[in-house]
């Protein structure tokens, strides 16, 4: 009896058990904090992070009527959207050069390019104060070419400079994952047909890599929303974002409720974005074969 | 109608990658106006290398290529209007096999219609119009490569330039494949060089064959030239089976394997040890009582060891002193009488035979 037949022999019951561990682990440590989050949001928060005992729907009414709110989410996917064009941007020369590199030299230039990862997001936002703020680098240089810099921090600039810094190695990464049908020979066969290199970067590149510029952007988007850190860090307190607005609302108000209801309305946001991108990439993956 | 076929020469054209021996060497070379040529050689040899020189694909290191007189050595690939069918197609996944092939006639502005009803005729020539629309992971590998043909031939190049384009095809598929490509070529007229290591694909379908070996042009000729009249060792045991016999040569020219004596070539060479190269067909094998002298054939002894039957002929060994000799008889069993073990005569024709020196390295 091979292991074939020997799966085959097993009672599908007994093969499902084998998930049980796995299975457990995700509903303790993610489907129940998650349903008590759920269950909060149908509370009322009272003074000094006390949480009401009857179960309302005030707290909704509260946050889906208060139009600041509104703006946060507004100011959120407005920020995500030009984080994410801006991220690609800078990511997708260098994916492109590293898949296109040599075998040899690819591994050490996704090294290279994700080693960023190793350092926290805090110490790197952190970073780029000496180098954006007043008496920082880049408005020193643009003095010293006489142009008065604008403030470069502590307002939507410096977040989305260090946002953009902090989630190119995921979307790098990313790019290369979906980069699989960006060949060499496609590139010499559209060449040979008469096409110059910026005709082959458009009808077949550019294409074939959008899986990889999907996925990307799949990612960076949702980062980006639920940043929080770099946003406080480098926009000052002066980005309110929905993000910030959570962490403000369950670690300084302490009005859980209400932070439960902003999470809740994030990630009905997300579930609605991963539905979008699944027919998407269904209908790109079926258009580029 | 396709434009008056031009002449591509290759004038010392070099490659080099850093310090290494040169992957390509001082190779000139020329294919005339509607001319096949075969760059046949071992996996290694520099025949890719020189393709892609042709095609602006890689730089060359120096030398000149010329089409029609004109030097395009400097030229970028896309404005050297070459066709170029690579060895896994290189189809474009994201478009539809006629989009595939109107491709090089977009880069060249061609009017809708004029794009439209060349790529229809292109797709009639390779006879796949009913499958215009399908994507190339819908095709099986010989109509994808029937589209790369379509797709290299519809813009009309200067020359065509096939790399491998069988070595993904499945026997059956490939024999008729070589068939329609070299059908095509003549019909267009168009010259072409095709890149291959397999020998039976260059001497069936090229006018002419180039062997590289190790960057360098071992010998150019027909594909009877090459097969009959090798210019070395190397070239005899690459195209077609060869034997090779050691010997001993004389100063006045008489050679000796193991003890038969057989009279001299022309006296040009030097004395010593020499390989007889003798192809299997080339070889005639005899009972010793039936030999019949004949001044024009040499002669030697050996001992039958194995025969095998393939069906419209049969392959015998023949143990002459230490050394295997494999006697290929065509048609009708050989004489049944014949058991291993058995004493035979070989013989074959003076000009059937190539003497190398034993320092020609093989």
């Amino acid at each position: 009896m091979n292991a074939d037949e020997a799966a085959e022999a097993l009672p599908r019951l007994a093969l499902a058990s084998l998930i049980l561990p796995a299975l457990a682990v995700t509903l303790l440590t993610f489907l129940w904090p998650l349903l008590r989050l759920a269950g909060y949001a149908f509370h009322e928060g009272a003074p000094g992070g006390a949480i009401g005992a009857d179960w309302t729907l005030v707290t909704w009414a509260k946050v889906l009527g208060d139009g600041w709110h509104h703006r946060l989410v507004l100011n959120s996917l407005a920020l995500a959207a030009t984080v994410t064009a801006l991220t690609l941007a800078a990511a997708y020369p260098l994916a492109l050069a590293v898949h296109r590199s040599p075998p040899r030299w690819r591994n050490t230039l996704v090294i290279v390019f994700v080693s960023p990862l190793l350092l926290s997001a805090v110490v790197r936002s952190y970073g780029w104060l000496p180098i954006l703020g007043d008496q920082g680098v880049v408005p020193g240089l643009l003095r010293s070419a006489g142009i008065e810099p604008p403030p470069l921090l502590f307002n939507g600039t410096g977040v989305v400079v260090g946002l953009v810094e902090i989630l190119m190695p995921y979307a790098i990464l990313s790019l290369l994952a979906g980069f699989g049908r960006v060949a060499g020979d496609l590139e010499d066969a559209a060449a040979s047909l008469g096409a110059p290199p910026f005709t082959v970067f458009r009808r077949v590149i550019l294409p074939l890599s959008a899986p990889g510029i999907l996925l990307g952007g799949l990612l960076t988007f949702v980062l980006t929303v639920g940043s929080f850190v770099t946003p406080k860090l480098l926009g000052g307190g002066r980005v309110p974002l929905i993000a910030t607005e959570i962490h403000d609302q369950a670690i300084v108000t302490l009005d859980w409720p209400v932070a439960a209801v902003l999470s809740l309305v994030t990630l009905l946001l997300f579930g609605v974005l991963l539905g979008a991108y699944g027919r998407v990439i269904r209908r790109v993956e079926e258009a580029i074969g | 109608m396709p434009p008056m076929p031009e002449t591509l020469t290759l004038d010392r054209l070099e490659k080099r990658f850093g310090t290494a021996p040169p992957a390509v060497a001082a190779l000139s070379l020329t294919v005339g106006a509607g001319e096949m040529l075969g760059l046949l050689g071992p996996s290694g040899c520099g025949k890719t290398t020189v393709l892609r020189m042709i095609a602006g694909l890689a730089a060359a290191t120096s030398g000149r290529i010329l089409v029609g007189g004109r030097d395009i050595t400097r030229q970028p690939a896309h404005g050297r209007g070459m066709g170029l069918v690579f060895q896994n197609y290189a189809l474009f996944p994201h478009m539809s096999a006629a989009a595939n092939i109107a491709f090089g006639l977009q880069m060249r502005r061609l009017s809708a219609r004029d794009i439209r009803d060349r790529t229809r005729r292109a797709l009639d020539l390779v006879r796949l119009g009913p499958l215009a629309e399908r994507r190339p992971k819908q095709l099986s590998g010989g109509q994808q490569q029937r589209v790369a043909l379509a797709r290299a031939l519809v813009i009309e190049p200067n020359v065509l330039l096939l790399d491998e384009p069988l070595s993904n095809l499945d026997a059956t598929l490939r024999a008729d494949m070589l068939a329609e490509i070299r059908d095509l070529q003549r019909r267009l007229g168009i010259t072409a060089v095709f890149v291959t290591h397999d020998q039976s694909e260059a001497l069936a379908v090229c006018d002419r064959i180039a062997v590289l070996r190790g960057g360098r042009l071992e010998q150019v000729g027909t594909p009877r030239e090459i097969h009959d009249r090798p210019a070395s060792r190397f070239v005899a045991g690459f195209v077609g089976r060869v034997n090779q016999l050691p010997a001993h040569r004389a100063a006045d020219g008489s050679l000796s394997v193991h003890g038969h004596a057989l009279p001299g070539d022309s006296a040009d060479g030097r004395a010593g040890t020499v390989q007889l190269l003798v192809r299997p067909h080339h070889i005639r094998l005899d009972a010793p009582a039936t030999a019949v002298p004949d001044g024009d054939r040499l002669r030697v002894g050996g001992v039958l060891r194995d025969r095998i039957f393939l069906g419209d002929r049969t392959t015998l060994t023949v143990m002459v002193g230490p050394t295997p000799v494999s006697v290929e008889w065509q048609g009708s069993d050989p004489p049944a009488a014949l058991a291993p073990g058995d004493p035979v005569a070989l013989s074959w024709r003076r000009t059937d035979m190539s003497v190398f020196p034993e320092d020609d390295p093989p």
